[in-house]
């Protein structure tokens, strides 16, 4: 059997589609939570998710909408938790992951089916995506994707600056449970294509990749979105033909541009110094008169690597915000 | 009515007082400096200017209105700690667009005034060329420059700065000097937390030096490089004379 004769199967194109939409909205979102360094929130929203679709095992109901709203109301917590400050946020993180996972496998176990069953939505399992579950990763994809790129400006200061942003007047607490929303709706869409426990990488590689080649955030999130895209798409293709489980082959696929990125950067980097290297000279390699700090002119010394000004028979360094002895 | 006005503050953070009754105003046009040593709760005094930190007492007004009904965020300029900000490889254009989010709605692009005033802040701070440069690419005062462009963006009429000159050489020091000059004549009013003097001593019209919480001297700093000077010699060798304002504030910053 070729590909093409795969893919004229329903179970094919709908598997293909979901990679496809996962690729896209990983790293649209993974892009803002790479920048606010909470790349492991993913991982532990995947943890989460389990629960849910324990839950729906043992219930009989559908996996995908269990997961994703016990999904949400886990990462509504965790950013609740972390808004108040709490000095235990960080176990109370690690109870509720593992707790995921453990309340998951058991509910699946009380249910009768064996991690065997669960391991389909832990690493991505392409003849599983249901005709009800495209429609469902349809509608919230184009939620997500319309918040995502439309309140990027917003979302960006947060990212960037959550103090400045709440003196900007910006509603700063309602978009950090939007990013966490997002975040947790996008993990949980993925379950069957890379599943909730890799769903964190097509997060995090395709922008992690995408940041060694493009020079500003709004590229970086257009290049990730494109590398999520082919390795989402690249990697069901491969999985099908090569008979492989899904999320491991797009997880792969993902590392490999990422290196490939990582080595074009390196080159770039060795012909195109920093800014900061070449374009104000002058800050690294003052042999001049300076004014000193009691604003007066000290005469500069060459000191080894450095300059040092004469002060009074000592001489001084300028070093950060104060002055060392030489 | 001054642009700020704080009375009685008082801010514990973890359970310490670290404010203990602290006044603080800030006129139209001025430009006041808040000195002290570590912890003497002057970056602490800031934060609770803005809201950015709860307060236990005290009253906060921002431009006639108290700081819990205040919503003319466009009119201020805040500029953190360069170390502090996340920036990951966005440009300074980017950044510098991101201050204008007071003017702009949800879901619309960038209008014309909004372009107008990001190229303005650019200038303003001499960064016009590499506005398109990832900020991860630059020195420490190109960085300072360019958060004080994000927080010129909005127009505002009041600047607050936290510590701009930490880390920075002598010649990025002189650099920022010039811009925040410019600012002043331009009339903004300004509120500047230092850890020292040092190149922006002529420009403070106003001095309020913390010790542990709590205000010892506000007003003009007399000869105030002796202030300056003293600090950055190493401390054993003692000054020969001091004025009173200017022996404070070196003993506040020990």
């Amino acid at each position: 059997m070729t590909l093409a004769d795969l893919f004229s199967f329903g179970f094919m194109q709908r598997a293909l589609i979901a990679a496809l939409i996962s690729g896209l909205l990983c790293p649209a979102v993974g892009a803002y939570i790479v920048q606010r360094r909470l790349s492991l929130l993913g991982d532990g929203l995947g943890h989460v998710a389990i629960a849910g679709v324990g839950l729906a095992m043992l219930t009989g109901t559908a996996p995908m909408p269990v997961a994703i709203v016990i999904c949400l109301v886990g990462a509504l917590a965790i950013e609740l938790l972390r808004q108040r400050g709490h000095a235990t946020a960080d176990v109370g993180l690690a109870i509720l992951f593992y707790g995921g996972i453990s309340v998951g496998l058991l509910l699946a176990g009380l249910a009768g089916q064996g991690a065997g069953t669960l391991s389909q939505y832990l690493f991505g399992s392409l003849i599983t995506v249901t005709t009800g579950d495209i429609g469902l990763i349809i509608g919230l994809a184009v939620v997500v994707l319309v918040v995502g790129i439309g309140l990027s400006p917003q979302l960006f200061s947060v990212c960037v600056d959550e103090d400045y942003a709440r003196t900007q007047g910006l509603p700063v607490r309602l978009l950090n449970l939007m990013i966490v929303a997002m975040a947790a709706i996008t993990v949980t869409l993925s379950m069957r294509t890379v599943g909730l426990l890799l769903v964190s990488a097509l997060m995090v590689v395709p922008v992690a990749a995408a940041q060694n080649l493009a020079g500003s955030f709004r590229a970086t999130i257009g290049i990730a979105m494109a590398i999520g895209v082919v390795v989402g798409g690249g990697g069901t293709l491969i999985s099908a033909a090569a008979d492989t489980p899904s999320g491991p082959t797009i997880v792969v696929s993902a590392i490999v541009l990422f290196a490939l990125a990582a080595g074009i950067s390196a080159i770039q980097r060795r012909r195109h110094p920093k800014v900061s290297d070449v374009v104000e000279p002058t800050i690294h390699h003052v042999v001049a008169e300076v004014t000193d700090h009691a604003g007066s002119a000290a005469p500069a010394v060459l000191h080894d690597d450095h300059v040092d000004y004469l002060f009074g028979g000592h001489r001084h360094a300028p070093h950060g915000d104060h002055y060392d002895e030489h | 009515m001054g642009i700020v006005e704080a009375t009685g503050l008082e801010v514990s953070l973890d359970g310490t007082p670290v404010l203990r009754g602290v006044d603080l105003s800030v006129g139209e046009r001025e430009t006041v400096a808040l000195l002290g040593g570590n912890g003497s709760g002057k970056t602490t005094t800031l934060r609770a200017v803005l809201g950015l930190v709860p307060r236990q007492a005290g009253q906060i007004s921002l431009f006639g209105t108290p700081l819990d009904d205040f919503r003319a965020w466009a009119r201020i300029g805040y500029v953190p700690q360069h170390g502090a900000v996340q920036v990951g490889n966005a440009t300074i254009w980017e950044l510098v667009a991101s201050g204008r989010l007071p003017h702009r709605r949800l879901f619309r692009p960038l209008t014309p005034t909004d372009n107008t005033a990001i190229d303005d802040a650019l200038a303003m701070v001499a960064l016009t060329d590499l506005a398109h440069q990832p900020m991860a690419h630059l020195s420490g005062g190109q960085r300072q420059r360019a958060l004080i462009a994000r927080a010129l963006a909005t127009r505002p009429d009041l600047i607050v700065l936290d510590e701009p000159l930490a880390g920075l050489d002598t010649v990025s020091q002189d650099e920022l000097t010039d811009v925040l000059e410019r600012l002043k004549e331009a009339g903004l009013a300004i509120l500047v937390v230092l850890h020292e003097l040092g190149p922006f001593q002529p420009m403070i019209d106003r001095g309020v030096v913390l010790r542990q919480g709590v205000v010892i001297h506000d007003g003009p700093l007399q000869s105030a490089g002796e202030v300056t000077h003293e600090h950055a010699h190493h401390h054993d060798d003692q000054p020969a004379a001091h004025t009173w304002a200017a022996g404070l504030a070196r003993e506040a910053t020990r």
